[in-house]
């Protein structure tokens, strides 16, 4: 499987595993207070619960450096020594970037790495599809997962606990 | 498992959480972004001697 070498950095908001490509530098970086105000009513969810996030800056013009399948190998090359450093018992959260409205371009790249890689044998993924109404025609999604190791002991209550994190959002104003 | 959640445009705390989650992911984004750009620049520098 090729792959892009990797270093890991020590960051004050949490852990920067980083790698560069010809075209680009890619950061994945785990920030164990991403969610936490918003998770500390959850067990389950607010233990060892990180969350993940991947940046990119190209350094060359070059718009097809997403078809480099190296790109996609280091990421979950990354997420899996992530997971053997931090335990089995961790879990991480992301949410798509919606900045520029590529949240569900985001959300199904993301979603063709995993099925594409090896981590469906040892890890799950699940990701809800969250529509904010409006006015016009237009409404807007954002797109909200977790990722697991199954032989996690709490992975069920996990995945409870994120079903109801998702339906308080939408009951916050019941 | 859910699949998907409809969020009423009246429910202004959860827009407020997801303008949050936003907010945040943006702010990382321009810190991590402005350090690789540094570290580019300097690797660049480097090569070019």
């Amino acid at each position: 499987m090729g792959k892009y070498s990797f270093t890991v950095e020590d960051d004050v908001d949490g852990l920067s595993y980083n790698f560069r490509t010809p075209v680009c530098s890619v950061v994945v970086f785990f920030n164990p207070h991403a969610y936490g105000e918003y998770l500390e009513k959850y067990t389950f969810l607010s233990k060892n619960t990180w969350g993940l996030s991947i940046f990119s800056v190209p350094h060359i013009c070059d718009n097809h450096y997403s078809a480099d399948v190296r790109i996609r190998n280091t990421i979950i090359s990354i997420i899996e020594d992530f997971f053997e450093g931090q335990g089995s018992d961790s879990v991480l959260l992301y949410h798509c970037d919606s900045a520029d409205g590529k949240q569900g371009k985001r959300s199904k790249k993301f979603e063709r790495w995993y099925q594409n890689s090896g981590l469906t044998d040892t890890m799950e993924k699940h990701e809800i599809e969250f529509t904010v109404e409006s006015d016009s025609d237009e409404s807007q999604q954002n797109y909200f997962g977790f990722i697991g190791v199954k032989s996690n002991p709490h992975f069920t209550e996990v995945k409870n606990e994120f079903d109801e994190f998702a339906r308080s959002l939408a009951f916050l104003d019941k | 498992m859910l699949k998907k959640v409809v969020i009423s445009k009246s429910n202004k705390k959860a827009l407020e959480i997801l303008a949050d989650l936003d907010r945040k992911k943006k702010e990382l984004r321009e810190k991590i972004e402005k350090k690789m750009i540094e570290q580019n620049a300097s690797i660049s520098k480097r090569a070019s001697k």
